[in-house]
Parts: C-alpha cells; sequence; structure tokens
C-alpha cells in the first residue's frame, strides 16, 4: 500500500508518519498542494491523506484535479479548519473519507486501511467484469467507483 | 462601530437617509464576515498546534508502549544503559510539546488582545501597535495565498481617536481588494509614516513584475471603503501616476 501524507504543518506530518509506521502503514510525506500533483505524477499512491489549508494550492484544489485526473487514489481529508462547505465539497468530490484534526491515530489507521481496500475492491470488481466481457460496466466501475461507493462506506464504520 | 448619518428633515424629524441605512448595513455586514474570519483563523492556528501536540504524545506512548511489549528483560536494559535510545527518542517528543504550546499559547494571547480590542468604543489608540495586530492575523491569510507581507513602520508614536474594529476593518477591506489582484508570489508593502499631523499607512504592491492595475479597485469597493474609512474619521487616496500605483490611508492625529 502506497500512502501520501499532504500537511504543511511540518512536525505534525512528520510524526504522524512515524506513527503511521509503528501501525504498519509506510508513508511519503510533502508539504503543500502542488508537491502532491507533481508527487502523484512520478509515482501514483493509493491513498492520500490531505489537509485543506496549505500555502499556494489548497488541499480542495488538489482534491478537485485528482478526481479528475486520478480517480482511483482514494482521498481521506485531515483538516483543522474544516467547515460544513468543506465537507460537503469533499464529498461531491467522493473523498474517502473527511476527519478533523486532532484525530485519534487507529481511527486515521482504519480509515486509511479501509480506503486502501476500497480501492483494491474496485481494481478486482473491473478485473472481474472485463474478464466476463462487459469492459464497459468494468470501465464504470474503474471511472467512477459508485457502485461499489457503498462498499467503501461499510469500512469506514468497521472499526 | 459604524454611526449612522442623520439629515434633518423640515418637521424636525430626524431620519436615516436610505443610502446612509444601506451603507450601515453593509458596514454591521462587513464587521461580522471579518470578526468570523479573524477567529476561525485563530481557531484554525490553535487547533493544528493541538494536533502537533496531540502526535507528539502519541508518538511518545507509542514508544514506551513498544518498549513495555520488549519485555521484562529489555525494561531491566533500559534503565541500565546510561545512554539509552528511547530517551533519546522522547526528548524531540518534548521539545515539540513545549514549543508548540508555546506557539499555542501565543496565538491565544493574540486571540485575547484582539477580543479586548473589540470591547472598545471609539478611543485614543497607538495606531502601529493596532495595525501589527491586525497584520498578525492578516498573516496567514496572506502567507496561504503566496503573498509576501512586509511592514515598516515608522518610529514615532502615533496615537489616532479611532473604533478598533472600524480600523481593523478599514485595513482589512483594503488589502482584500489589493490581494484579489495579486497574484502568488508578489510583495505587498505596508509603510507608515506621520506627516502634517496625519497617520498614512501606505499600501504598495512591491512586486518587481509588471503590476500597473493590482492596487486598482472596483468602483463599488472603492466607494465602499472610502465610506468605511470615512465612518473613522480618516480618508483614502489612491495614486496611480507615474510612480508605482499605491493606496494610502489617512487618519488625523488624536489632538492634532
Amino acid at each position: 500500500m502506497k500512502v501520501l501524507l499532504v500537511d504543511d504543518e511540518i512536525e505534525f506530518v512528520n510524526t504522524l508518519s512515524n506513527r503511521l509506521g509503528m501501525r504498519g502503514i509506510q508513508t511519503d510525506v510533502v508539504h503543500d498542494g502542488e508537491q502532491a500533483l507533481e508527487y502523484v505524477k512520478k509515482q501514483e499512491p493509493d491513498v492520500i491523506v490531505l489537509d485543506l489549508k496549505m500555502p499556494g494550492l489548497y488541499g480542495m484544489e488538489v482534491l478537485r484535479r485528482l478526481s479528475k485526473t486520478n480517480p482511483s487514489i482514494q482521498v481521506v481529508i485531515l483538516t483543522g479548519h474544516g467547515t460544513d462547505r468543506d465537507e460537503q465539497e469533499a464529498q461531491r468530490l467522493k473523498a474517502f473519507d473527511y476527519l478533523s484534526k486532532p484525530a485519534d491515530i487507529e481511527t486515521l489507521a482504519d480509515r486509511i486501511k479501509g480506503a486502501y481496500k476500497f480501492k483494491m475492491e474496485k481494481v478486482m470488481a473491473a478485473v472481474a467484469f472485463a474478464e466476463e466481457g462487459e469492459f464497459d460496466t468494468a470501465r464504470e466501475i474503474a471511472k467512477e467507483g459508485d457502485k461499489l461507493k457503498t462498499t467503501g462506506e461499510m469500512f469506514k464504520n468497521e472499526k | 462601530m459604524s454611526k449612522a448619518k442623520t439629515t434633518q428633515e423640515p418637521g424636525g424629524r430626524t431620519e436615516l437617509t436610505r443610502e446612509t441605512k444601506e451603507k450601515d448595513t453593509g458596514l454591521k455586514i462587513a464587521e461580522a464576515q471579518i470578526l468570523g474570519r479573524s477567529l476561525a483563523f485563530l481557531a484554525h492556528d490553535i487547533q493544528n498546534h493541538l494536533a502537533t501536540i496531540n502526535e507528539s504524545a502519541g508518538w511518545m506512548k507509542d514508544l514506551l508502549e513498544q518498549k513495555d511489549k520488549r519485555g521484562f528483560d529489555r525494561v531491566i536494559l533500559f534503565f541500565k544503559r546510561a545512554q539509552n535510545p528511547d530517551r533519546d527518542s522522547l526528548f524531540p517528543g518534548l521539545d515539540t510539546i513545549q514549543k508548540q504550546v508555546g506557539q499555542a499559547s501565543a496565538v491565544t494571547k493574540r486571540l485575547s488582545s484582539f477580543a479586548h480590542r473589540l470591547e472598545q468604543k471609539k478611543s485614543v489608540l497607538d495606531a502601529n501597535k493596532v495595525l501589527e495586530e491586525v497584520l498578525e492575523v492578516l498573516l496567514k491569510e496572506t502567507g496561504e495565498k503566496g503573498i509576501h507581507l512586509e511592514l515598516k513602520q515608522t518610529k514615532e508614536v502615533c496615537m489616532i481617536e479611532i473604533d478598533p474594529l472600524g480600523f481593523q476593518m478599514a485595513v482589512f477591506e483594503n488589502m482584500k481588494s489589493i490581494m484579489k489582484n495579486l497574484k502568488s508570489g508578489a510583495r505587498l508593502l505596508l509603510e507608515t509614516t506621520m506627516k502634517d499631523g496625519e497617520f498614512h499607512v501606505r499600501f504598495t504592491d512591491s512586486d518587481d513584475r509588471e503590476s500597473s492595475n493590482s492596487l486598482s479597485m472596483e468602483p463599488d469597493s472603492h466607494d465602499f471603503l472610502r465610506y468605511m474609512v470615512g465612518d473613522q474619521g480618516g480618508r483614502i487616496r489612491q495614486h496611480t501616476g507615474n510612480e508605482k500605483p499605491f493606496n494610502t490611508l489617512v487618519f488625523a492625529l488624536a489632538g492634532g
């Protein structure tokens, strides 16, 4: 599982990376939106944990761009500045989850694993449909993932 | 706070003009928006420090729990070692917590001083000090937009009679309209001077790139800003001559 943490609070994100590492989740870290998009161009992560308020490119803009260019990446928003409107917008852009800082590390680790599981389910479902020759459905799943979104929601509640 | 201007009708009844009423309503809305935005920024700052404290404390707990899992022998070894790695790992965490508590405390002090200023009605205040407080709140916002804010203050003490919220609002609104036209990487310079019994705050885009329109404003927002500054007994001056364009907010010195 490839996980990218995006946050401009350097001490926070480095400690978070260490703690996730202790829970078997290895992560890479970048500190702003532009760096995140650059990283994605070079190596697509499975899950991104994304802060919203960062210098330069806002997290929501990163999510908006990723939803167009890399819809299979699952994004977990982790913010200290969340508003209801942000949460709705993140939902509309199909973020996997939305957490407020400070978040419980076990909850965050669960959400990351859930997001990864969701992505894998989507890939496997797409492959299964493709093997059956139902390429349109496979493409639809790979692109949107809406049919499996409910499965993703189930992971969220799994604790 | 905004003070309604009145007109005397022939019958002796004093009534607000419709235009003044609308502008005063606009001022109240702007006041609420600025307050909300400032509080949200400060709360966000505190939240970030708390999140870092939470992670650092959690990290130390993780290390200690890991040590427990290693078994009793390892614990004995842990205490026997003069220089043990756990100690080295724990100290940075403690340092981070102390640092973050200090920074969070600085934010709450800022918040407290900002809030107390709002309690005050019109009073004689050190304009440079009030300006510094406004900019501290704005610093985060300009930073997020990639705009570098510079403040050059006169060393003279400039006491002006203002309503602090109204003054802060005038600076906020001016900055807001300027920042709308600035691109990431631009530098915005605020210079304060004392001249002819007046306090001047000059806003210049110190960006090296061509930016002749960066300090121009929409007519509506200019009109509103003029009203807002006027409400504080000040005025706004826009200069678009041969030199770099700039805006200046001008307030009369107290007793001047």
